[in-house]
């Protein structure tokens, strides 16, 4: 096993190295800020809850098994801060703050507008999927995890995760032609 | 194929968990089942497309907080830690494992005597209870020192030493093992609140004269020393051969001499 692999820091997280958590944040902060963004488009609340998973982190660090890969074990905790976000929030406010969106710079400004309003568009679209289709469409096309992953993640099975899938993308298409038009 | 099976594939299909081979495969099963394939097209494009949600940077005062966090979490970690080893470290000094079972006996000895002080013995006996408990007490005391002063910690034998302050008299095998300590134990703070212990009880004939035999015993000058001024504080005579015995030694700390010098000038 590599002797930084995420599995090898966690066990001297384990041992008390707690500083080795300094690593696993370093590794893995963008790519689980960059999930709390996609589910709610809000910075400020995408970073408080990063916060909250390697808090939790710290706090369970015992419970983790060391079998399991710790990406999976660290996306369900971060889908349990998430789901408890939800119950605080009951509604999730997306923001409407273009500015925020990272749109790659373009000379045209015709088609940067295009673009821009393209995103909008997705934007809006991925809104308006229930919470488990756009959660489940997000961890599987941005966080490069089999659907077998996602499963043991979302603790549910590998079939529902795939027919929520194809379910996401069909609502997707439709409310995207929708907004197009 | 049933509907579900169908989608659970074109699920796969967009994830590109599938062979070429299976690609095919899958096409023509949905050909076979009336399916457009321009919708899979239009998926697929829709999938990849969904790779433009591009996201901010967090800022760099995520990394401050969860610096100050791991710092917060560690010094409570720590904290717990000291306290957990502090509080196990006391009750062990307290109770070596090994004598828990002298302890046990003697705390339910005192219960039983408090037991039957209370419930068994009419009102009218109360003083003689009373007597009976305190001396029960005494008891539990007594074996509480004489189990603690083998302990290896010094700290843990001189909470032993300690416990004779709250003993009103004291039996032959509390003074043989406060002398024995006194003339034995590795310790330099023991032996000396050993000493202090023992004045304690100087009215005792056999303390007076152990603590005299014990003058040419001691090498540390801080015990001589504090055996000197006991000696003038009980004004002992007798000690005076030992002191001159001691004085005989090439070796002696020059300030114990001068002492030593002085406490037989005053004693004689």
């Amino acid at each position: 096993m590599d002797s930084f692999s995420d599995n090898v820091l966690m066990q001297k997280i384990q041992g008390g190295d707690l500083d080795k958590l300094g690593l696993l944040y370093q590794r893995h902060k963008k790519t689980l800020f960059a999930y709390f963004y996609r589910l709610t488009c809000l910075v400020e609340t995408s970073e408080d809850l990063v916060q909250n998973v390697f808090q939790r982190i710290l706090i369970y660090h015992k419970q983790f098994r060391n079998e399991g890969k710790f990406t999976s074990w660290m996306y369900s905790i971060a889908h349990n801060v998430f789901m408890d976000y939800l119950r605080k929030k009951k509604r999730v406010e997306y923001s409407d703050d273009l500015t925020q969106w990272d749109i790659p710079d373009d000379k045209n400004l015709d088609e940067d507008i295009l673009k821009k309003e393209q995103h909008k568009i997705l934007k809006n679209s991925i809104e308006q999927l229930s919470q488990e289709q756009r959660e489940t469409l997000i961890l599987s096309r941005f966080h490069e995890l089999k659907y077998r992953e996602i499963a043991e993640i979302l603790n549910v099975s590998e079939g529902t995760i795939k027919v929520r899938i194809f379910r996401a993308m069909k609502n997707l298409k439709k409310i995207y032609a929708k907004m197009e038009h | 194929m049933t509907k579900t099976k169908l989608e659970e594939k074109i699920a796969e299909y967009l994830n590109g968990e599938m062979t070429l081979q299976q690609k095919e495969e899958l096409k023509e099963i949905l050909k076979q089942n009336n399916f457009e394939l321009n919708e899979l097209t239009g998926l697929e494009n829709l999938f990849k497309q969904l790779d433009e949600f591009k996201v901010p940077e967090p800022s760099e005062k995520m990394d401050d907080r969860f610096l100050s966090m791991l710092d917060e979490f560690k010094t409570k970690e720590m904290k717990r830690k000291k306290k957990k080893e502090t509080t196990v470290s006391f009750f062990s000094s307290l109770f070596p494992q090994k004598y828990l079972p002298q302890v046990a006996y003697s705390l339910l000895l005192l219960i039983i005597g408090w037991a039957a002080g209370t419930w068994i013995l009419p009102n009218s006996r109360y003083e003689a209870q009373m007597v009976q408990m305190s001396s029960q007490i005494q008891e539990m005391r007594q074996v509480m020192m004489l189990t603690m002063l083998d302990q290896s910690s010094a700290t843990g034998r001189i909470k032993a030493v300690n416990i004779t302050n709250n003993l009103d008299e004291v039996d032959d095998k509390i003074i043989n093992a406060l002398l024995y300590t006194l003339n034995n134990d590795s310790n330099e703070n023991v032996r000396l609140i050993t000493v202090e212990a023992l004045v304690e009880f100087a009215n005792n004939p056999r303390v007076r004269e152990g603590l005299i035999q014990s003058i040419t015993k001691q090498e540390s000058p801080l015990v001589q020393i504090a055996l000197a001024d006991v000696m003038l504080t009980l004004k002992e005579k007798k000690a005076i051969e030992q002191f001159n015995l001691l004085l005989q030694k090439k070796d002696l700390n020059d300030t114990v001499r001068n002492r030593l010098e002085k406490t037989v000038n005053v004693l004689m």
